[in-house]
């Protein structure tokens, strides 16, 4: 499988802690302001019986807090995707979102279920489609965007 | 123009799995143990975002938002030192932990002390010019950790030691690019030579004219033979920043001051890009010197606590209780079923009303028998020992042991009932009453599963009352009624309305198989689900409890008023029952009745139930059918 980590901006702001320290003061450090940025961590793997790519995924905030599923909607989860979660009437062409134990890691990710991939890349081509192909048309609803490198 | 040399600070990421295995192996194998251990963490060359981030903000962020914090990442293997399980292009940095074990240790610990011991590791490798062979010494770090087994909360801070002089450091010029002085002949062979070193965190530049020439610091003796070179020292930089340095650099100067006097230096901040073609155009140039007045004590003052995400000299705190926590995960997974549910099937489905209920009690006054277990799902053998646990309990129980998260109550109440004079005072009545009328005035939905008829009546009249959605189940010995009560003011009737005799003691003076209901097992199961599904359909109705049996269907389907079922025949039959406005249980007249007096006139009824049916009318309309008879019939009519 492959992993990938992407780091964004965005700005939550958290509660207070008690500062337990005084240090010296030190002139050459840079003085850093609050700051908040999200992880997301994506991996790649095989799907035996949907016999297609899926794309697990979790996002973590600077504190290495994981994010819930309403954070990622909030954040991360394209606006297309949004009202999957509410009032649809459609499904969205990638398909829903949903949480499983990642199958090598045992770890709880969520991931893009893979019941539509087949007749999304179907409708994109009926020759064998790699994986570039793939994560292009599902990574962006989850940020996860490639280079444009890979395609050069 | 002369001015401080400031350094950005290193942001440490931890990645979950690495806090999983901390766990693990605190709970197995350090159990009570504080002792220190050793981990690796790495870090990257730093690459500017900038532009990536402007294009997609929109108005653009100011320059001072933009720039990432520098990252100092602990892998999942972290704390196996014997791997080096990293990512490509990443510089691996040992450190030790020391996992307290109470959150009070914790934050009692002298900090101070600890971060002393390895300040002082660190300027003994300089002194002893260990420094030179092992260059990475010169960031080991520290992390200081409490994991709170039971709520998966991991409490961290970082420390990165960093010697001061007694003057800091001077920036003669502002930071340039890499192309500003180097030609891109020269760059192109510093990646190169680079490459070759096997990528080093700590190297020196020798420029000669159209190529550089890398070092190993330790043979810096050797290197700077020939004056007219312009020698460099250059080091990996994980700052993003375009004006400022990352961490590594400064115990590197304390190092270069130490051994060889280096009071004035050209230093390269090399970051790299890799990718098919590496580029180091990222790179910055810094000139630097240190006041004439200024030295590294010796000892020399340290900083480096990591400061927190709110800029805070304070430890942070990760939660990774949805990722490891068992009810939470099995909470989420209860959800997300339901969400698959109307994403997949349904997409117009409420996920608001209906399945994935969380608070639900139970109100019974009968204990857990031996003949319960095997057909009520709810109880296990160990609740009928003893005389038996109280049902409404051990049902609430059994409901948390099932679904953690759930909300579950017992109550062990005795309904009161037309016909059973009541045995206790009018105090213990009337508690009966208000705890009866405050249970269903609290909750939505109201299961009516009691074992007689008039055992349904009280609650019937208080669900009315109040407008709650009535769900009625009963059984006979291979037949069931599922049906659900009509709203106060509509058109369907309750499980009274069709009666023109008032409940009244249907269990005193029977038979024990008339007394015990005796069914077709299977029955409870049936009827049950079908009341859950009931419910759920109503709920899903636009109109909800107003919901008639002939309105448009809901998602789900129709919504019929009772169902009732013949399990001899494996047949239902959908029936449709009007209110009755001389009903016993739920008609305006026996409402308002009861809440002119609610305790006398309980007190009534329990010891008269035909008094009901004076207040509800029917005694009259008997009279007046009764009449009837006396007319003469003609033939004709026939």
């Amino acid at each position: 499988y492959l992993p990938i980590k992407k780091t964004y901006n965005n700005d939550v702001i958290e509660g207070e802690e008690e500062i337990l320290q005084e240090e010296i003061t030190d002139p050459a450090t840079v003085n850093t302001n609050a700051y908040s940025y999200l992880t997301m961590e994506y991996h790649i793997a095989y799907s035996p019986s949907y016999q297609v790519p899926v794309l697990y995924f979790n996002g973590y905030d600077s504190d290495g807090n994981v994010l819930s599923l309403d954070d990622l909607y909030q954040w991360i989860i394209s606006k297309e995707m949004q009202d999957n979660l509410k009032y649809s009437n459609r499904l969205s062409a990638q398909g829903s979102i949903s949480q499983e134990e990642h199958p090598i890691l045992g770890f709880p990710f969520y991931y893009i279920h893979p019941c539509e991939t087949q007749s999304m890349m179907r409708s994109i081509s009926h020759d064998i489609i790699n994986i570039k192909t793939w994560l292009s048309f599902i990574g962006p609803i989850i940020q996860c965007t490639l280079s444009h490198q890979l395609f050069i | 123009m002369a001015s401080i040399l400031q350094f950005t600070p290193f942001a440490s990421s931890v990645d979950a799995a690495f806090w999983q295995d901390l766990a693990n192996k605190k709970l197995n194998v350090l159990k009570l143990s504080e002792a220190s251990q050793p981990v690796y963490a790495y870090y990257a060359t730093g690459h500017p975002h900038q532009q990536q981030l402007q294009q997609q903000q929109n108005p653009p962020l100011p320059e001072s938002a933009i720039s990432m914090p520098t990252r100092f990442c602990v892998p999942a293997q972290g704390l196996n030192t014997t791997d080096d399980t990293r990512p490509p292009f990443t510089f691996r940095v040992t450190g030790t932990i020391l996992n307290t074990n109470t959150l009070e240790d914790f934050k009692k610990l002298d900090k101070n002390s600890l971060f002393q011991q390895h300040t002082t590791k660190i300027w003994e490798a300089i002194q002893n010019g260990d420094a030179f062979d092992c260059p990475s010494a010169l960031l080991h770090f520290f992390l200081l950790t409490f994991a709170d087994l039971k709520k998966y909360k991991f409490y961290y801070w970082f420390a990165f030691p960093v010697l001061m002089p007694q003057e800091p450091w001077l920036q003669l010029q502002p930071m340039n690019s890499i192309g500003h002085t180097f030609s891109s002949i020269e760059t192109a062979a510093l990646t190169n030579a680079y490459q070759a070193a096997d990528r080093p965190p700590f190297f020196l530049i020798r420029r000669k004219p159209n190529t550089v020439l890398l070092g190993r610091l330790r043979d810096w003796d050797d290197y700077f033979t020939d004056e007219k070179d312009e020698f460099w020292v250059g080091f990996a930089d994980p700052s993003n920043s375009n004006t400022n340095p990352g961490w590594p650099l400064r115990n590197l100067l304390a190092l270069l001051h130490e051994k060889h006097g280096i009071r004035k230096l050209n230093i390269l901040c090399y970051r790299e890009l890799p990718g098919k073609v590496t580029s180091i155009d990222a790179s910055k140039i810094l000139v630097i010197e240190l006041p004439p007045s200024s030295n590294y004590a010796k000892p020399p003052k340290s900083v480096g606590w990591e400061r927190n995400a709110q800029a805070k000299l304070a430890p942070r705190m990760a939660d990774l209780g949805p990722l490891m926590d068992p009810v939470r995960l099995a909470d989420t997974a209860v959800d997300l079923n339901l969400k698959l549910m109307r994403w997949r099937v349904m997409p117009d489905l409420d996920l608001d009303k209906g399945w994935g209920v969380r608070h639900i009690t139970f109100v019974d006054n009968g204990r857990v028998s031996f003949s319960n277990p095997v057909r009520q799902p709810l109880y296990t053998f160990n609740d009928s020992l003893d005389g038996g646990k109280p049902k409404a309990e051990a049902a609430a129980q059994s409901l948390l042991e099932i679904q953690p998260t759930v909300s579950a109550a017992g109550h062990n109440l005795s309904i009161p009932m037309p016909g059973h004079v009541a045995i206790s005072s009018d105090d213990a009545l009337l508690k009966d009453i208000e705890q009866l009328t405050e249970l269903i005035q609290s909750h939505d939905v109201i299961y009516l599963l009691t074992d007689s008829r008039e055992s349904r009546w009280f609650p019937t009249l208080l669900a009315t009352q109040f407008n709650k959605l009535v769900i009625n189940a009963a059984l006979g010995f291979d037949t069931y009624l599922v049906m659900r009560h009509g709203s106060r003011h509509g058109s369907l009737g309750c499980y009274f309305c069709n009666d023109i005799v008032a409940p009244a003691d249907s269990l005193s003076d029977r038979t024990l198989d008339q007394q015990c209901t005796v069914t077709r097992p299977g029955l409870a199961a049936i009827a049950g689900a079908l009341g859950v599904e009931l419910m759920v359909s109503v709920l899903q109705h636009a109109k909800g409890i107003e919901a008639g049996v002939s309105d448009s269907d809901c998602a789900l389907g129709c919504v019929p008023h009772q169902v009732r079922g013949f399990l001899g025949q494996f047949h239902n039959m959908l029936i449709v029952g009007q209110s009755y406005a001389n009903c016993t249980g739920c008609s305006e007249k026996v409402i308002e009745a009861y809440q002119q007096d609610p305790l006398q006139f309980i007190k009534k009824v329990l010891d008269d139930p035909e008094h009901l049916e004076h207040i509800s009318g029917i005694a009259q309309m008997k009279a007046e059918s009764d009449a009837l008879p006396d007319q003469d019939w003609e033939e004709d009519d026939f």
